[in-house]
Parts: C-alpha cells; sequence; structure tokens
C-alpha cells in the first residue's frame, strides 16, 4: 500500500479491485495458442522483410550515384505549392483514406469560389455524411442509425480540422491529433525531372515520427507529394504508415466544376433541421429553464440558468448532483461559450456553466429526450428539458439539436 | 445471471525476474498451462485498467482481450528489463490509445448508437467511486490507476503512459486530492486519516 495513502484512498483502491469482472472464456487459452503458433509460423515473410532492409538501402544508393531524379532544393517550395493551390478558383480532391482496422474511406472536396462541397462514403460504398455550401445556405447531411438528419444553415465557410481542403504544407506537417502524440522535425527533400504517370513531376518526400510525450514512437509516416512544376499545384499526395494499415491518397483535379455540382440533394426520408431555429429554442430554454444535453456516450451536459447558485456551488469545490431523483453524481462546474454558431466550448469568460454528468447506469430510461427532468444541484432544484447533442470534429465542439 | 458469470477481480502478483522470463518464454513456445496462468494474473487489472479509463463494459472486455493477445504474440519482444506486469500494461495503454484514435475518427463520420449497460452488479459504492474516477482527466486517471490501484511503481507506470516519473507522480497526487475532495462528503466515515 503507498505511504500516501489515506483511509479513503484505501478504500477506493478496494472498491475498484473488488469489483467483478467477467470470466475468462474457456476458449480464450486455445486461441491465444493458435495466434502465437501463428505467429511464429512467419519466418518467410520476415527473412522478406529483412532481405527487403537489405536491398532498399542499395537501391536507394544506386539512385543517389546515379543521380536520378536530380535532388535541388532550391527551385520550388511547399509555401509556393500552398500558394498557387489557394489561388486555385476550381478544384476537386479525392482522397482514399484507409484507416487504421483496414476500413477503406472516401471523402470527396470540391470548391468553386465561395461554394463547396464535401462528401464521405465509407465502406461498402455507404455514405457516410456529406456537407455542401450552395452560396447561400450550408447543408449538412448525416446518416445515423439508418436515419437520414439534414441541418440547414445560413452560409459558411469550409468547416477547418479534417474537412478542410488538405493543402500540401499543411498536410506534410500532420496534425498530430489525429496519430497522438508529438511529431519529431521533418525534412522534406525535393526532386526535380521525376518521371510519374507520363509526366515530369516535381517530387517532395518525407517521412515523420510520431510519437507519445515519452518518446515512446507510435509510427513513421512517409509521405509523398507530386507536384506539377509548370502551375506548381499539387496532382497527387501519398501518406503510408510503416507499422500500420493506415494510408492515404489524395488526388487533385482542376477541371471547371459547373453550378449543378452545387446543388443540394435532400433524400426524401431525411429530416431536415433548420438550425436557426434550433439555436432560438436552445436560447429561450436557456434563459428560462436551463436544459440538459446528452451526447452520444450517455454524457450528461447540464446547463443551468440561475448564475448566482452555480457561482456559489462552483465555489464550494465541486457540486452535488442529483438527476431525477437517482443516486448523487459529484462533479464541478466549468465555464463554457454558446457561440452564435450554436457550438458549445469551453471558454475562460464566464458566460454559461455547465456540469458534465455520467448518469449512472442503473438511471438511464430515466432521461428521455424531449421530457423535462428534474436537477437537483447542492439541494436547489430545476425542471429542465433534456436534449441530445451531436458531436463533430473536436471533443469539446457539440452541435445542440433537439431530437 | 450477471453476477454468476462475473468473479472478483484480484491484482496481479509481483513476480521475481526469474519468474516472469519462465512464463515470457514458455508463451513464446504456445504452452497452454502458461496461457492459463497469463490470462489468470494479468486480465482482471487489465481490464479494470481499460474500463475504469473511459471505455465501455463491452469495450473494455474486448479491448482487455485485444491487449492480452497483442502481449502473448508479441512475447519475444519482452526482455526482462522491468516486470511483465508493467509490459503488459504497456501493451494495454497503446491498445487504448488506438481504441480512443478510432473513437475519435468514428465521431468524425457521424455519432454512434448508445452502449448498453448490463451493470447490474455494480454496487452503490462501485458507482460513485466509478463515477468520480470518470471525472478525473485522462492523464491524472491513468496515473492514478497505475500506482494506486494496479500498484505499479512510478518508473513502471511513467514507462507505460510514457511521461516522465515527476509528472507521473504529480498526476497521481492530484489525482487523489480530487478523489478526495469529492468523495469526502459522500463518505465522511473514510475521510478520517
Amino acid at each position: 500500500m503507498n505511504k500516501h495513502q489515506s483511509s479513503l484512498d484505501q478504500w477506493v483502491v478496494s472498491v475498484l479491485r473488488g469489483a467483478p469482472f467477467p470470466p475468462i472464456k474457456e476458449s480464450a487459452a486455445t486461441n491465444m495458442a493458435t495466434a502465437i503458433k501463428r505467429r511464429r509460423s512467419q519466418p518467410a515473410r520476415y527473412a522478406l522483410r529483412g532481405a527487403l532492409a537489405l536491398i532498399g538501402p542499395g537501391a536507394i544508393a544506386g539512385l543517389f550515384l546515379f543521380g536520378r531524379p536530380t535532388t535541388s532544393m532550391a527551385a520550388l517550395t511547399l509555401t509556393d505549392v500552398d500558394r498557387a493551390l489557394s489561388a486555385v478558383r476550381d478544384v476537386s480532391v479525392t482522397r482514399r483514406i484507409a484507416t487504421g482496422t483496414g476500413d477503406l474511406y472516401t471523402a470527396t472536396e470540391m470548391r468553386s469560389g465561395k461554394r463547396w462541397e464535401f462528401s464521405v462514403v465509407g465502406p461498402g460504398r455507404k455514405a457516410v455524411m456529406s456537407e455542401m455550401m450552395d452560396g447561400s445556405k450550408t447543408y449538412q447531411v448525416a446518416f445515423v442509425n439508418k436515419r437520414i438528419w439534414v441541418f440547414v444553415d445560413g452560409p459558411t465557410n469550409a468547416p477547418h480540422s479534417l474537412r478542410t481542403l488538405p493543402t500540401p504544407e499543411s498536410f506534410m506537417s500532420l496534425p498530430t491529433s489525429i496519430f497522438g502524440g508529438t511529431v519529431k522535425a521533418n525534412h522534406v527533400k525535393a526532386e526535380t525531372n521525376v518521371a510519374w504517370n507520363g509526366r515530369t513531376v516535381v517530387r517532395f518526400s518525407g517521412d515523420q515520427q510520431t510519437a507519445l510525450a515519452g518518446g515512446t514512437p507510435i509510427s513513421t509516416l512517409h509521405r509523398v507529394l507530386y507536384v506539377d512544376p509548370a502551375t506548381r499545384r499539387p496532382l497527387e499526395l501519398q501518406v503510408s504508415a510503416l507499422n500500420s494499415k493506415l494510408s492515404e491518397t489524395v488526388t487533385y483535379d482542376y477541371h471547371p466544376l459547373a453550378e449543378t455540382s452545387f446543388v443540394a440533394d435532400i433524400p426524401k426520408d431525411a429530416r431536415v433541421i433548420d438550425m436557426p431555429a434550433e439555436r432560438t429554442a436552445v436560447r429561450k430554454a436557456l434563459k428560462r429553464d436551463g436544459l440538459i444535453v446528452l451526447d452520444e456516450f450517455h454524457m450528461a451536459a447540464v446547463f443551468l440558468p440561475d448564475r448566482p447558485k452555480i457561482e456559489r456551488a462552483a465555489k464550494a469545490n465541486h457540486v452535488r448532483v442529483r438527476i431525477n431523483q437517482g443516486p448523487l453524481s459529484y462533479t464541478w462546474p466549468q465555464p463554457v461559450t454558446i457561440s452564435d454558431n450554436g457550438f458549445v466550448s469551453p471558454s475562460r469568460r464566464w458566460r454559461q456553466m455547465v456540469l458534465y454528468v455520467q448518469p449512472p447506469v442503473t438511471n438511464e430510461k430515466t432521461l428521455s429526450v424531449g421530457s423535462l427532468a428534474t436537477i437537483e444541484v447542492n439541494g436547489a432544484k430545476f425542471r429542465v428539458p433534456v436534449m441530445r447533442v451531436a458531436s463533430t470534429q473536436l471533443e469539446f465542439e457539440t452541435a445542440c439539436r433537439w431530437d | 445471471m450477471i453476477e454468476q458469470a462475473c468473479e472478483v477481480a484480484a491484482v496481479a502478483p509481483r513476480r521475481s525476474t526469474g519468474a516472469d522470463m519462465d512464463l515470457a518464454a514458455k508463451l513464446a513456445v504456445a504452452d497452454l498451462a502458461a496461457i492459463a496462468d497469463f490470462l489468470q494474473a494479468y486480465r482482471p487489472g487489465v481490464f479494470r485498467y481499460l474500463s475504469q479509463s473511459g471505455c465501455s463494459r463491452d469495450d473494455a472486455e474486448d479491448l482487455a482481450s485485444q491487449a492480452l493477445l497483442n502481449a502473448a504474440r508479441d512475447i519475444r519482444r519482452f526482455r526482462g528489463d522491468g516486470p511483465l506486469q508493467a509490459w503488459v500494461f504497456r501493451v494495454a495503454h497503446r491498445v487504448l490509445l488506438r481504441h480512443r484514435r478510432r473513437e475519435r475518427l468514428i465521431s468524425l463520420f457521424g455519432s454512434r448508437p448508445l452502449a448498453e449497460h448490463k451493470e447490474n452488479w455494480a454496487t452503490e459504492d462501485y458507482v460513485v467511486v466509478s463515477q468520480a474516477v470518470a471525472s478525473l482527466p485522462p492523464d491524472q486517471r491513468a496515473a492514478f490507476l497505475l500506482l494506486e490501484v494496479e500498484g505499479l511503481s512510478v518508473n513502471e507506470a511513467a514507462g507505460v503512459i510514457g511521461a516522465p516519473a515527476g509528472t507521473v507522480k504529480s498526476r497521481a497526487f492530484y489525482a487523489r486530492q480530487r478523489l478526495r475532495a469529492v468523495l469526502a462528503s459522500a463518505y465522511p466515515e473514510n475521510s478520517h486519516e
């Protein structure tokens, strides 16, 4: 037992250690034995890998000695390529993403002036989502549990993060949020006069090591970008992870896009959500009653209208929350901002307090979307409506909607 | 029914380096008795660590199986520099990180259905403690679970998490502080030092 542990710590540890766990299946040991034997019976693959490791450096050295392709660091930079891409009016980008589990996603993004469209097709050509801005309205189509939702909003810019057009420079310094951990400094090599798909191009390539904060390596990403030297526009970008199935190929097309490319195609059985009206409803509920929003992991965020009471609760370091007379939960109030575009995000500016509560599993049926729930916060009771939220690309960004 | 289908978790016994290497050698040749011993010793802790790290019970069960399978398959990489327990947790932690990245990727493309909860066996104490642990920031939670619940040393936990030993120590300290603050009012009889 740790010398720093109090009796309360010991009680916490004993409760956690004393919890039951699912039994080991009878077949587990034999399945594991089979997996180990299968790994042992793969020496041929490892031998081949060893041979490739020997041949690889030799081939690279040979290419270097014979001077093909030639290496030049002066002619063209990634910044030039980025600039050329952002100056383009019409562009279509197709991204083929193989996830670490082997699933294949195809993301297509088109841009023509201020109009844009983004769509994702998952394994088995199944539509995952699509988003479009036709110049006056934004349409976001989501396919959730065999139901189709369409969120209609005002004009917006193409969203950032993964859904933006991957510019070569930004892609060459891939955001660590996707792969986790830190990224070591990257050295990009530029080669001119490279023959590729029947044309002469500039090739940028580089390896990138991602690692945990302590330096434990996660994976090495190898990236190759082919650029047209005349227009300085990117043609294709290839990313592969050396020790994972994760890979991505991005293809660029610069043919002019017709206006009909940006006409919303709303499926007949879709449920259309008017986002401005939703926001009005959320603000009204916040002002009058407060509300509970549930995310897909059944985490409840409790927004309360009565600031002084919550401020007092915040000073108490933590608050006791009871939902629908269920068991008590303990949590800390956190300040958030509900911005004009409907997103909830953490904020230092004190605008709205939120209590994130994991409702007890035994109490889950008592929280039904669309109904009123009773919330007790440090003894103060509130009757608040229950809503659902749909997570977007960031952990803390959640768009509210009525179910 | 669920109560009958559950066993009580235990902490993996601390083995000597020789015993760990012996077990590793037997695992490498797929010795069934050694595999059973390995599962018996490390599955409860790995499952507990994953289930308390924000995974649903079903996910934790799958991930624990995956982590132990990975560990057993790659047991030849275990060199005996530290205890086998720490090495197994390092593998489990990596599986957890991969799972979180995948969950994040899935969240990009749409939401997923609500998990079905079947934790009828959970006692009131367990629910309260689990909620308090779940409310900790992930870094602090991992440090607390590895150090306090699983009994790893500071250096071993640092190796698992991939953070400096001092950082892990301070994270565990703040985790204990927060848990005491949260749970003291609920269980005053346990708050005395």
